[in-house]
């Protein structure tokens, strides 16, 4: 192969990993970015959209985009039940809503085997394969990055020109402000829960063709999505999607000089590495630049 | 500025503390703005400004806990700049932080042993006797969270006193205490300098500071804006003009 | 705030104990303090009863449940090495399992191929002790002389912990054998053997009942030895660390070197658990290293009650107990019965059991929980 031809799968691999790393963390980092809260039933998360998209493809015969809408609001409905009976106990306590998401994560997992089994019918990737430019991928990898990266645009839309995102930007800023100027935090929070889980489930319908419909799917994605969001920093948009493409060129380039593996494993030392350098995660880097 | 380490000249043997073009900007905000400061050894100075004047981000450059964009600073003729906060400590600055930071959850006694197990050879007798500096006597087994502020920051400050500092540096000290809780820690700061202590105090009230200060410097944008002794400063036009926001540095 | 009534704290002429207590009172002194539970002579009468009930145990019941024991006090030593580092001196780490599984494999590594040279397990033993310290002490310099804190650490210390398991996992086929001793990728290291102290044909291997009673004595040893650093001077200074890691610089503390030296003793701490897990089930894997076994010992110290040793021993003992009790009774549901009572301590009692029951004893009944302090 030539070099360039190698440059070329490089990028094909880095635009296809950086639609999943978006995807895993964009609805966690709206959550973390918000209410400074740790979900580790965020894997959980995925894992029910993925479900609810694979239950309506194959119960309802329900196309695609729907059943992947289904699976975003089947999550939304979950982290709003979630939310109001536990997680609201525990906003700014981050390392209590770590062990109290844990054992939802847990329960989670349990309750999915227990009702569908070790294993349900999967789903079959859309589209084929791709040849662009003598590089060979897979249609539908690109359409999940296009996806995220439209995902991104709307969550920026969200909170730029909805009242509520005016109103969700205030809090995350200065909560006490916020109430006393008249939001009704409780709601914004509530508000944000969903929104944080419907995306995510969101993602996990889109990853349903591509992986198998087992109660531990989630598990997978879970390390990828904290790494993120935690070294993007608070910046839900601009932070999430430059760690998102550093984490994501590097493991790719681990990746295909070393197999998987090591991808991963390059991923985590450049996530170690990048927080070493800048200890306050890249949004606040940002910012102090500006 | 050079950040070479060097001692300054003989003339600097009774100047305490020195920074030179001292300046720390955040982002597009510069908080403090070429300060030259000058505290002669044994002084009880103030450090006074409106809000928003960079006073407490300048006794956080003084400290360690920030480092400054630009500029060196200078204590007992060594240079500092570069040194980490707890080196600053053992050379013998001290700083009262501008919230309170005791310990909360700890007990008065507790509280206290924690600069006194590093300095004192006697740790309980010291303890003792700092208790009774801070008029906490028979409270020593309390939690600190149940006292009230103006205890919590007669603890502090005499926790500030515990670690034997040449250099003690008291941010807003009176902070949310009665008048005659304010003249009482001002007879408590009076009482240090006689002991020896260089003292700075970063305060907004005009009687306390017509209490105890030798001089006082103004600061204003960050800069600093003007420096007299308490009558100079309270005659000075433009002095009262930055209070009532009339006029820019 | 005026006033100078001198305080009549320093009677200590009333109540003159008689010289035999004075001297088992200044022998149990530096075990007493604010920073751990049970300061009295009925908590220590209590705590040799417990001791006696634990070493007669295996004379009661069959080599299974011995086996099983030991298992649980093996984890103990993981939990511990967590609340050191995080219910004392405020440090977060969600890594402690490297420590645990270096110190596992080390001891695998040098005991596999010096078990036939020397007769015994030595000098594995003391590798997987002080390499995962070492390794510990480098992880902990990156970390706090960089200012790294908070989330942050947690981050990093999970990476690593994850790092490693991912890098044990490709560690399968001929080349990845040291010595004699094949590290076995993802299936993980067979053969190690059991503790053998000594040399040659007089060496003592520790396995079944004397494992157990092998491990109860360092348990031991090692509860007390922490119990008296906590409540040392050096202890003080862990918990101003913990409770405002700023003000405790400015009082002349080198705060990155406090934490340093707590996270190297955390990773001898953890590196001893995995020597002794490693030891008894012959056998250690990657696994050891990945996400789930991370969150244990967070999960049983914030159970337990996090800034206390009794609450990180008896919270990891109880939920290790009841996971092994419900998984017999019932494996589909002792996972959703475990994730339930995380809920419920997190949400009724957050600051873990221990404490509230301490706090709620003292509330309802006016007296020392398990006896008061002496300071």
């Amino acid at each position: 192969m030539t070099i360039g031809a190698t440059v070329l799968d490089w990028l094909s691999i880095v635009f296809a990993n950086l639609g999943v790393l978006i995807l895993a963390a964009l609805g966690l980092a709206i959550i973390f970015g918000m209410m400074g809260i740790i979900n580790l039933a965020h894997g959980e998360f995925i894992m029910v959209g993925a479900y609810a998209t694979a239950i309506s493809y194959h119960e309802l015969s329900a196309p695609l985009p729907a059943a992947i809408l289904i699976g975003g609001v089947a999550s939304g409905v979950l982290g709003l039940a979630l939310e109001r009976l536990i997680i609201r106990h525990l906003y700014e306590r981050l390392i209590d809503s770590m062990v109290a998401t844990w054992g939802i994560s847990l329960i989670l997992i349990q309750a999915a085997l227990l009702v569908f089994g070790a294993r349900y019918p999967g789903m079959p990737t859309p589209f084929g394969p791709l040849q662009i430019a003598g590089v060979s991928t897979s249609m539908y990898s690109v359409v999940m990055t296009m996806t995220a990266l439209a995902l991104l645009g709307v969550v920026y839309l969200v909170f730029q020109y909805t009242d509520y995102g005016l109103k969700a930007r205030a809090t995350m800023q200065n909560d006490d402000m916020a109430r006393s100027l008249g939001v009704d935090t409780d709601h914004i929070y509530m508000g944000t829960f969903f929104f944080g889980s419907f995306i995510t489930g969101i993602a996990g319908g889109l990853f349903a063709p591509t992986v198998s419909i087992v109660p531990t799917l989630g598990t997978g994605f879970i390390i990828e999505a904290f790494v993120t969001v935690i070294v993007g920093g608070t910046n839900v948009i601009v932070g999430t999607f430059v760690s998102a493409l550093s984490l994501s060129a590097i493991r790719s380039l681990g990746a295909q000089l070393f197999g998987t593996l090591v991808g991963r494993v390059v991923l985590l030392v450049t996530a170690i590495v990048i927080i070493r350098l800048l200890p306050q995660g890249i949004t606040t880097y940002l910012e102090e630049r500006s | 500025m050079t950040s070479a380490i060097h001692i300054d000249d003989e003339s600097d043997e009774n100047i305490v503390l020195r920074t030179e073009s001292l300046t720390k900007d955040f982002g597009g905000l510069r908080a403090v703005d070429s300060v030259d400061y000058e505290l002669p050894a044994d002084e009880l100075r103030c450090l006074i400004g409106p809000n928003g004047a960079g006073k407490s981000t300048f006794f956080k450059l003084l400290s360690g806990q920030l480092q400054p964009t630009e500029g060196s600073i200078y204590f007992q003729g060594e240079e500092i700049t570069n040194l980490e906060p707890y080196a600053r400590a053992r050379r013998g600055i001290s700083l009262k932080f501008q919230n309170i930071s005791v310990y909360p959850s700890l007990t008065v006694r507790e509280n206290l042993r924690i600069p006194v197990q590093r300095h004192a050879a006697d740790v309980d007798g010291r303890i003792t006797e700092l208790i009774e500096l801070a008029q906490l006597n028979g409270l020593g087994d309390d939690i600190v969270d149940n006292l009230s502020h103006g205890q919590q920051q007669w603890l502090e400050i005499v926790m500030s006193m515990a670690i034997d500092p040449e250099l003690l540096l008291l941010d807003e000290p009176t902070a949310g205490m009665s008048i005659e809780e304010t003249r009482e820690t001002g007879d408590l700061i009076q009482s240090l300098a006689a002991q020896g202590v260089s003292i700075v105090v970063v305060e907004h009230d005009i009687n306390f500071v017509r209490q105890i200060a030798d001089w006082v410097t103004v600061l204003h944008n960050g800069r600093l804006f003007a420096e007299g002794t308490v009558a100079e400063i309270e005659a000075d036009e433009r002095v009262q003009n930055i209070y009532l926001g009339k006029e820019e540095a | 705030m005026s006033g100078n009534e001198r305080d009549p704290v320093i009677d200590e002429t009333a109540d003159q104990p008689s010289p035999a207590d004075g001297r088992l009172q200044s022998l149990v002194d530096p075990f007493e303090g604010p920073h751990t539970v049970g300061n009295s002579p009925k908590f220590w009468a209590g705590f040799a009863a417990i001791l006696l009930l634990v070493l007669a145990y295996p004379l009661f019941t069959n080599e299974y449940r011995v086996l099983v024991t030991t298992g649980f006090f093996i984890w103990i030593f993981l939990a511990l090495s967590l609340s050191v580092i995080w219910g004392f001196t405020g440090i977060f780490s969600f890594g402690q399992t490297s420590f645990f599984g270096l110190g596992g494999y080390i001891f695998g590594v040098v005991g596999i191929n010096l078990i036939d040279v020397t007769g015994g397990t030595n000098l594995a033993l003391l590798a997987g002790i002080f390499l995962p310290a070492a390794f510990a002490a480098i992880l902990g310099y990156f970390m706090f002389y960089g200012r790294v804190s908070g989330v942050y650490v947690a981050i990093i210390t999970l990476a690593t912990t994850l790092i490693l398991e991912l890098l044990f996992s490709r560690t399968a086929g001929q080349q990845y054998t040291i010595g004699e001793a094949a590290l076995g990728g993802y299936n993980g290291m067979t053969g190690i053997p059991s503790i053998t102290l000594g040399f040659g044909s007089t060496a003592v291997a520790f396995e079944g009942v004397s494992m157990y009673y092998l491990v109860v004595v360092v348990l031991v040893v090692l509860y007390l030895c922490l119990r008296y650093l906590v409540n040392s001077d050096y202890g003080h200074v862990m918990v101003a660390t913990r409770e405002d890691e700023d003000r405790t610089e400015m009082f002349g503390y080198d705060i990155r070197f406090v934490k340093l030296q707590v996270f190297t003793l955390s990773g001898a701490i953890g590196g001893l658990g995995g020597v002794l897990y490693a030891a008894q089930g012959n056998f250690i894997s990657p696994p050891i290293m990945g996400l789930a076994f991370a969150a244990l010992p967070v999960i049983w110290i914030t159970v337990g009650g996090r800034a206390t040793l009794l609450g990180a021993i008896i919270g990891t003992f109880g939920l290790r107990y009841l996971d092994d009790y419900l998984a017999g009774v019932s494996s589909e549901f002792s996972t959703i019965v475990m994730g339930l009572i995380l809920l419920a301590v997190v949400l009724f009692f957050p600051l873990g059991i221990i404490p509230t029951v301490k706090n709620s004893w003292e509330n309802s009944f006016d007296i020392p929980f398990l006896g008061g302090d002496n300071s």
